[in-house]
This record gives C-alpha cells, structure tokens and sequence, in this order.
C-alpha cells in the first residue's frame, strides 16, 4: 500500500514538474514574443518624449534626459488634430456599425442559403479583394466627383460599408456552427431573419468582435483614400495630420512620435473594450435535445 | 397682392446685383507644406484675403509632394485641379507638353524691370518655349553644413575638401568621419557638375558617362575606401549631430532640422559648395503652376496672387521663417533679409550671391522621375562595388531608352 | 419519408434565391458601384494607350499585355513579389497560430499579451517605419548591435566549451541592410510578420473559441500529450479560420506595396531589389501617367492571384472541415 502510494505520489511529482515547465516556456515564448513586438513601439515613446537634439541614433537611450510631455501639446497642435479626431470617430464608428450589418446578412445567405449563382457571387467578391486598389482610385475618385460626394462623409463612408474580408470572416464562422441547429429552429417555425439575429449572432460574437474592430481600425487609418476624397481639411482623418511632420528634406521625430501616439490611444481602448468577446468559451450544447 | 409681388422683385434684383457686385474671384493653392512651413503659407495667403475684396484664396494642405502629384494627376481625370499648385519642374514639363498649364507669365503683367528682377537662375528653371510657365517659390540651394569646432575655415575647393576630409578623420581617429556620404542622385549630380559635366548637354544627349562622370564616381568611392566618408542611410543631420560625421552636403531648407539635431552641443555653419573644375550651387524646390481648365477670371486673379507672394517684403518673410530662399534679387537685397542673415551667420552660405551665379539644377524633362531613378541605381550598384565602366554603360543605355521612349509619346 | 415533387423543390429554390438576394442587396448595390464599375472601367483602360494628362486615348488592345510580359522590370517586379509571398505567408501563419493556441489558456496578463501583440497593427506606417529605418542602420542599429552581441555571447561560449581553441567562430561584421539588394524582401518581410501577426492571432483566437474546451479535457483523460491534442483536435476544428487566413495572407502578401514605398523613402529599394507588381502598378499609374500600362499590370497580378486562390480552394475541399 505504501509502495503504491509512493508510486503515485512520483508520478504526481513528475506530472507537477513538466505541467510547470510547460507552464515556463509557455510564459518564456509569449512574454519574449511580446517584447519583441512592442520594442519598436517603446522606442516610438520614448522618442516622443524627446528633445530634438536627444533623438540620437548612436548613443541609444532609452530614457530621456526630462521627459518633454510638451512635445505631445505642441504635436497636437501643429495640425488641426481636434477636428481630424472628430471626423476619424464619426467616420469610423458609422462605418463600423453600418458595415457589420450588412456583412451579416450577407454572409447568412451565403453561409445558410442555396440559391442560383451562389459560387460565381462568393468567387466574385473574392475577386475584388485582388485587385489592387490603386488600379480603381481614380475610377472612384470620378464617380465622386460625378455625384457630388467630394469634401463630404458620404464618399468616405458609403463605400466602406462593404467588406468582403468580412463577409467571408463571417460566412467561415456561420458555416462552422451546427446546421442542425439551423434546421431545428426552421422547423420550429422561426423565420431565417430571426434565426439570424436571436441564435447565428449571439453565437458568433467573437467573429462579429473581430469584424467591427478592424473595420474600425481600417476606417481609423485610412490614408490615400481620405486624402484624395477630400479637397479641403474640414473632413480630414488623422493619418493625414501625420503627414505634417515629414518633409523631403527632415522630419521632426518627436512630435510624429507623439502624435503617433495619441493617434493610436482610441484604437487601443477599443481593443481592450472587445477583446472579452476574443476569448469566451462558448460551450455548444445546443444539440442536447 | 401685385404691389407686394413688385416689392419683392425689387428686393430679390437688388440682392443679386449687389452679390453680383461683391462676388469675388475663388481660387485654389495646392501645396504640400506642413507644419512651420504650411503656418508661413497660411499667414500670407490670410495677408492677402484681408488687404483685397476682389480675389479669395484658398490654400491647402495636401501632403507630401508624392501625395500632391497623386492628388493633382487624379485631378486632371475628374477635371477638379486647382488654380495653382506647387510643382517641381520634371511635372511641369510633362503638364506642358500635355497642355495642362497656362504660362504665368502671361497673365502677371510683368514690367521688364519685374521680370529680370527674378533670380536668373530660377528664371531659367522655370522657362518653357521662352515664357516663364511657373514662377519660383520655394526654392532651396545646396550647401555645405559643417562642424566649426573640427573645421575652422570650410574648404574652398574640392582639394581642400577631400584634404579637410582625411585630417578630421585622422585628428578624431575614426571616430568623426570628415564626410557623410548619402549615395543619391544629388550627391552624384554634385561631384558631376564639379568636375565640369552634366547629366545631358543641350540635346539631351547622355554626357555622364563621360571621363567627368567617372572621376566623380571615383571620387566619391575614393572618400569611401580612405575612410575619410561614412556611408550613411537617412538624413544626415542627424549623423551630423552625433559627432559622426563632420561635413555633409544637404538642403538650405534643412536648416532647422540640423539645429534641432546638434541641439546646441556644437557649433556649426554653413559654406558654399567647394568648386572643382568649376564652382556649382545646386538649386531645388518648387514653383507655382497655373491650370489651364481654371477660367479667365480665376487665372487673373491667380496671378495677382503670385506676383503679390513672390513680391520683395512676401519673399523675404517666407524665406526667413522657412529656410528657402527669396526668389527676387530685391528680396536678396532686402535690408531685412540681410539683417537676418548677419543674425544667423550659419546660415549666411545660403545667399551668397556669387552661388547664384553658377547655379545648376536637374533636367527639366518629363521623363526626369524615371532616370532619377535609373542613375540612382546605377550609382548605387557603384557603392556595392560594381566595375564603374560597366556601370556608366548600362546607365547611359537604359537612360538613351527611356529618353527615346519620352520623345516617342503620341500626343 | 416524404417524396417531395420536382416541382416544389424548384419553387423553393427559387425563392430562397429571391431571399438570398435580399439579403445581399445593400452588399451588391455598393460592390457594384465602388468595385465592379471602377474594375470594368479599368479592364476597358488596360486596353488602350491612357495618359493621364491627355485628352485622347487610343485603343491598342492587348498591346500593353504583350510589352509587360517582355517587360525586364515587371518580370524583376513578379520575381519580387512571388519571393516576398514565399516568405512571409508560411511564417506569419504558424508564428500566428503557435501564438493564439498559446494565448487561448489560462495565463495571468492574457489582456495585456493580446494587446502587446496586436499593437504592432495599428501603429501607423510612416512612424514605425523610421523606427525600422533605426533598427537596421548598419553603424548603430538595434539589430547589428543585437547580432554583434549574439555573435559575443556565442563565440564566448564556444571558446570556453573548447577551452580556448577555437575562438571567433563566428566573425560578424555590421550588415548593410537597406543598401544591399539581398536583404530587402527579408527585411520587408520582417517588418510584414511583425506587423500582421497581431492580425491573424485575433481571427485565430476568434476561431479557437469554437472548439470546446471538454473536447481536450476528454482528450487529456485518454492519455493523449498536447501535440496530440493540437493536431487531432484543434487543427481540424479551426480548418476554416485557417483556410480563411490561408486565403487573405496570400491575397495581401501578393499585393504588397506600402511597406516598401515607406522603408526605402520613396525608392523600390537598391537596385529595385523591392519592386513588388503594385510598386509598378503604382508607379506607372502615378508617376508616369501610363494608366493603360499600369491597368494591364494589375491585372495581370489578378491573374495570378486567381489562379492561387483557385488552387487553395480545391486543396482545401478535403481537409476544411464545417459544421460539427
């Protein structure tokens, strides 16, 4: 009985050390993975907080000698960030909720419909996404100009409220979430439409997360698009406020770093806002019955 | 009921009479300034609306100068270019053979006293089938930054200048190189034009290939080899501040950027180019274009704006408050221009008149973008370490090809 | 069981088609007005001779085709772009997936990682990029200085394992990064990895929530290792979150751009050793007003996307699994 017990009790010890080491090199690769990807991000603050004659490339410093918080006051103001910051908001949170919606319904249908030229449509949309988009701005650029949308929010959010990136996102999710489902509820007399919003949606929250996050992201730093669309400041984004600090012949480090910096804060704050819906663990015991 | 109907016409003539009468003339800047630079452009062009009721401009922010051309060649599609723009030369020669831009000059109304009031060589830069097409505005000259503290008196003449090179590097040992080298067109074109060549001669005939060309290549490798240069990639003020280089050849519009770079820990200055064979500045920046599609009206009214910018007092204040250059010789005699030159003594090699006499600039053609691009490789590929009579031939046969191509486009 | 008449089954196809349609309505009106337009418009432009400074164009049918294919620089462009997909794709793939299975236990700071990995997106491009420009400085970048010191350490320990025999095994001298060709698709596809991990271990951290958390546990209670785990259980259930990702990395690696035009200032890298297809697409577009030229090339790049995708597409039938 001892010996058994004894037995057990190394096992367990053994089990104890590889489940640690496990647990060791599962921290050593995502905390040394980690660092590497913020490293040039640390960089990028500690140059904000900068004098300019302290962004020197040989002698790396880490820290600045008295952190310059001005730096971030004067970024702020050598462009007119408070208006680009309220058109990047407007523009990007419209397009969000907007293009989430409409890539839903299209999705469903391609994920849970049969209908005639299902294939050809999704190999269609598929085609867009290879097309580069320099081939089709000036294209774009004259249709605006045709209807009127130029210096306005129409031409800066209208034709980002399709995404097939989400589309096809979406459809991958709706199509891996049992159709057997699909099929109880049907029968039960729940309309498509219904179905979509009380059960398909609910279920897909981390895709749905996902999709609004970088659409989110994409509208916040748009570039060429918003610089072309627009002729005159008033409905300019920040990507274009950054643009400010770089030259032919110098660029002011610090303050790009700077305003790089408050450029990206809402983004973040988003991401952490949604990021629950990333890791849920939703258990699909939906087929108990 | 019709005595209220006649009212009413008579109150809605006189509105539009009047407005008729108020309406002023809108036209356009495009320009890619930002920052400091963009806040001098916006304080003239605020200047300008307020001391006149005719004419409303409105100057904007468009980027970078690549965003600006991406702006203004999609512009040229939909039929919204502005009244002006910024440009460099290689676009006006391609907007000018297309027939996109109407001659400045001839709605300027340009007394001859006016006219040769511009600097010559800007003159130069800006004429098309004899008429200035564009007019300078800001334009910028080649110098030669250097470290006080290491170099005394700056070097007059290339031989002194590699001789500058080689003592600093050996008094520092190692440790400030004499010269930082950025292998790029500008540096090439620099050395070129100094040992008595250029890119093309008056018949757009290759010339760079020639004994010139290879002696400037040679020379710059030479630096390289003795470790009298750094190689350096990026700006170089900011190598400049750090101590690792003691020279560099550079823009006078950087000016600012290499102060903030030095940041006070040394004392620096600016000199001419040292010359050659023969003395050179070389001259860069923008000029105004006017666009054909904007009306009569417009392009008058553009071009009493230009005149107004580019006059004495406007130049000179752009020029103090950005580090370009003023564009009339008015504005270079300007007394306080030169009051702010003897404030800023470093910046002084920056308007030194005899510059301007040997002032040189880039092909003005329109296929210029695409043989910058060509001889950047080529010189590139003579830093790697490539034989430089190999490297000159395939440069001169690809730059003879694109240039046939360029005179072979169907109009 | 019900035999259901031809007939019906054909009317219920149909309106499920006018259903289907329906719901693809807002998708397609916009599609159509923002993509299909400016996409026809376009094929129709790579057909032509189409100056963007010009009034008249001049049609010369597949003209532009021909001269790209015997092109010296669009061939050096495919060359390019195909030796940029091969690296990045394979690489941001398993690091990302390694990355989120990783990050899908139950570990202290999962928010604060996530975030750590995700910031590499969202900074913007013409900052970071002067941050990279730092990194790979042959005199005083990080990564020369990182190597040279990596090249101590081992060198260090080498010469204490042999006593001191061998010394300088490994003799590194400063890396010129951005002036030498051979490096530029390495370095771009470093900044790329960099960059888009973050990307893909959202989607993939999206897609391992699908996989339910007993199905390991039963796992571990028959006796099967992590590995095992990985690729009996996770794999095949995230099958279409990775055919998804497959699809768009390849898609986006093929048109890489940007990093390029911002890491080397304007300049397709020494030698046009960076000269990707929409680095030409772009250039010939904008910088030589040659729209008909530049149209073709795009196209062209089309192609070949397609006929990848395509590929991916039949590979993938077998071994993507919906639907549990």
């Amino acid at each position: 009985m001892a010996r058994t017990g004894m037995l057990a009790e190394n096992q367990m010890w053994r089990y104890r050390l590889s489940h640690s080491l496990k647990r060791f090199f599962l921290y050593a690769v995502l905390i040394g993975g980690a660092l590497i990807m913020i490293a040039p991000f640390a960089w990028m603050l500690s140059s904000s907080l900068k004098a300019p004659h302290e962004i020197s490339l040989k002698y790396i410093k880490w820290l600045p000698e008295s952190p310059q918080w001005r730096n971030y006051k004067i970024a702020w103001e050598a462009a007119p960030f408070a208006m680009y910051f309220k058109n990047s908001f407007f523009i990007a949170t419209v397009c969000m909720l907007i293009e989430v919606t409409f890539s839903s319904l299209a999705a469903y249908a391609f994920a849970k419909m049969n209908f005639f030229g299902k294939n050809f449509l999704f190999v269609l949309f598929l085609g867009t996404m290879m097309i580069p988009g320099e081939v089709m701005l000036i294209p774009n650029y004259m249709t605006m100009v045709n209807v009127g949308w130029i210096d306005t929010y129409y031409s800066l959010i209208v034709p980002w409220t399709v995404s097939v990136f989400s589309i096809f996102l979406l459809r991958q999710f709706f199509m891996s979430i049992p159709h057997e489902l699909f099929e109880a509820a049907i029968l039960d007399g729940c309309g498509k439409f219904r179905y979509l919003i009380t059960v398909m949606l609910p279920l897909s929250k981390p895709a749905v997360a996902t999709v609004m996050l970088f659409k989110f992201i994409g509208s916040w730093n748009a570039f060429l698009w918003v610089l072309i669309m627009t002729n005159t400041p008033t409905m300019r984004t920040i990507p274009v406020g950054l643009t400010y600090f770089v030259s032919d012949v110098g660029a002011q480090y610090n303050y790009l770093m700077a305003a790089s910096t408050f450029a990206m804060a809402p983004i973040l704050i988003l991401f952490l806002l949604l990021q629950k819906q990333f890791i849920q663990g939703i258990a699909r015991t939906g087929l108990k019955g | 009921m019709r005595w209220t109907k006649l009212v009413l016409l008579a109150l809605v003539l006189t509105l539009t009479l009047s407005s008729a009468a108020l309406a002023k003339v809108n036209i356009t800047f495009w320009h890619a300034m930002g920052a400091e630079l963009g806040e001098a452009v916006d304080y003239l062009t605020k200047k300008f609306n307020e001391k006149q009721d005719e004419i409303f401009v409105e100057s904007i922010y468009q980027g970078r100068y690549s965003d600006l051309n991406t702006k203004l060649v999609a512009s040229f599609s939909a039929g919204t270019s502005p009244t002006i723009a910024q440009v460099y030369e290689n676009w006006t020669d391609a907007y000018y053979r297309y027939g996109v831009i109407a001659p400045l000059e001839d709605y300027m109304d340009l007394t001859e006293e006016e006219y040769n009031d511009y600097i010559e060589v800007f003159r130069h830069m800006n004429t098309w089938d004899g008429k200035l097409y564009t007019i300078p505005f800001n334009k910028s000259n080649w110098v030669l930054y250097y470290n006080k503290e290491l170099i005394p008196e700056p070097p007059k003449t290339l031989d002194e200048f590699f001789q500058i090179a080689k003592d600093v590097t050996a008094k520092t040992n190692g440790e400030t190189k004499g010269f930082g080298i950025r292998p790029t067109l500008e540096l090439f074109h620099a050395f070129l034009w100094l040992n008595g060549s250029d890119f093309f001669d008056a018949d757009l005939n290759v010339t760079f290939d020639g004994p010139e060309g290879k002696k400037a290549l040679q020379q710059m490798i030479g630096m390289l080899e003795d470790g009298s240069a750094l190689l350096i990639d990026g700006y170089e003020d900011a190598s400049f501040g750090d101590r690792m280089i003691a020279m560099y050849i550079g823009s006078s519009a950087g000016i600012t950027y290499a102060e903030n770079s030095v940041g006070g820990k040394f004392e620096f200055s600016t000199a001419p180019l040292p010359s050659g064979v023969r003395p050179g500045a070389p001259f860069m920046g923008t000029n105004i274009a006017l666009f054909d599609a904007a009306t009569e009206e417009e392009k008058a009214a553009a071009a009493k704006f230009v005149k107004w910018l580019t006059n004495a007092d406007n130049t000179v204040y752009f020029a103090t408050k950005t580090g370009y250059l003023p564009v009339t010789y008015s504005g270079l005699s300007h007394p306080e221009y030169q009051a702010w030159l003897a404030a800023n003594p470093h910046k002084a090699a920056i308007a030194n008149l005899e510059a301007f006499e040997y002032g040189y600039w880039q092909p003005k053609i329109a296929a210029w973008e695409e043989c910058r691009g060509l001889i950047s490789e080529m010189v590139t590929k003579v830093f790697l370490g490539e034989d430089i009579d190999l490297s000159l031939a395939e440069g001169r046969y690809q730059i003879e090809e694109v240039i046939q191509e360029m005179l072979n486009e169907r109009f | 069981m019900l035999r259901i008449p031809a007939e019906m089954k054909r009317k219920k196809y149909w309106k499920e088609t006018l259903e289907a349609y329906l719901y693809l309505l807002p998708t397609l009106a916009i599609l159509g007005m923002f993509s299909f337009y400016p996409v026809v418009k376009s094929v129709i432009i790579s057909f032509y001779d189409w100056h963007l400074l010009r009034k008249e164009q001049y049609f010369i049918g597949f003209e532009n085709y021909q001269k790209l294919l015997s092109d010296r620089n669009f061939l050096l462009a495919i060359s390019n772009t195909f030796r940029y997909v091969i690296g990045f794709v394979p690489i941001s793939i398993c690091l990302a997936l390694i990355i989120a299975v990783l990050l899908n236990n139950k570990i202290r700071w999962r928010g604060a990682l996530r975030l750590a990995y995700f910031l590499p997106w969202v900074t913007s491009s013409v900052a970071i990029s002067m941050v990279w420009r730092w990194i790979y400085n042959q005199h005083y970048g990080l990564l020369n200085m990182a190597l040279a010191n990596l090249a101590w350490f081992v060198n260090k320990v080498v010469e204490l394992v042999t006593f001191g025999s061998v010394a300088q095994v490994w003799q590194f001298s400063n890396i010129n990064w951005l002036m030498e060709p051979r490096w530029t698709i390495i370095n771009i596809v470093i900044i790329s990895v960099w960059k888009s991990i973050g990307y893909y271990v959202v989607i993939f951290l999206a897609g391992l929530q699908n996989v339910p958390g007993e199905l390991y546990e039963a796992a571990e209670v028959d006796g099967a290792n992590s590995w095992q785990s990985f690729w009996k259980i996770t794999l095949p259930l995230i099958s279409p979150t990775t055919f998804f990702i497959s699809i768009i990395a390849i898609i986006g690696a093929f048109k890489m751009f940007t990093e390029i035009y911002v890491l080397y200032t304007g300049s397709p890298g020494p030698l046009s050793s960076g000269l990707t297809i929409v680095y030409y697409v772009y250039r010939n577009a904008f910088e030589r007003y040659r729209m008909g030229y530049a149209s073709a090339a795009a196209y062209i790049l089309f192609a070949i996307i397609f006929v990848f995708t395509l590929i991916q597409m039949y590979a993938s039938k077998r071994r993507v699994h919906y639907d549990f």
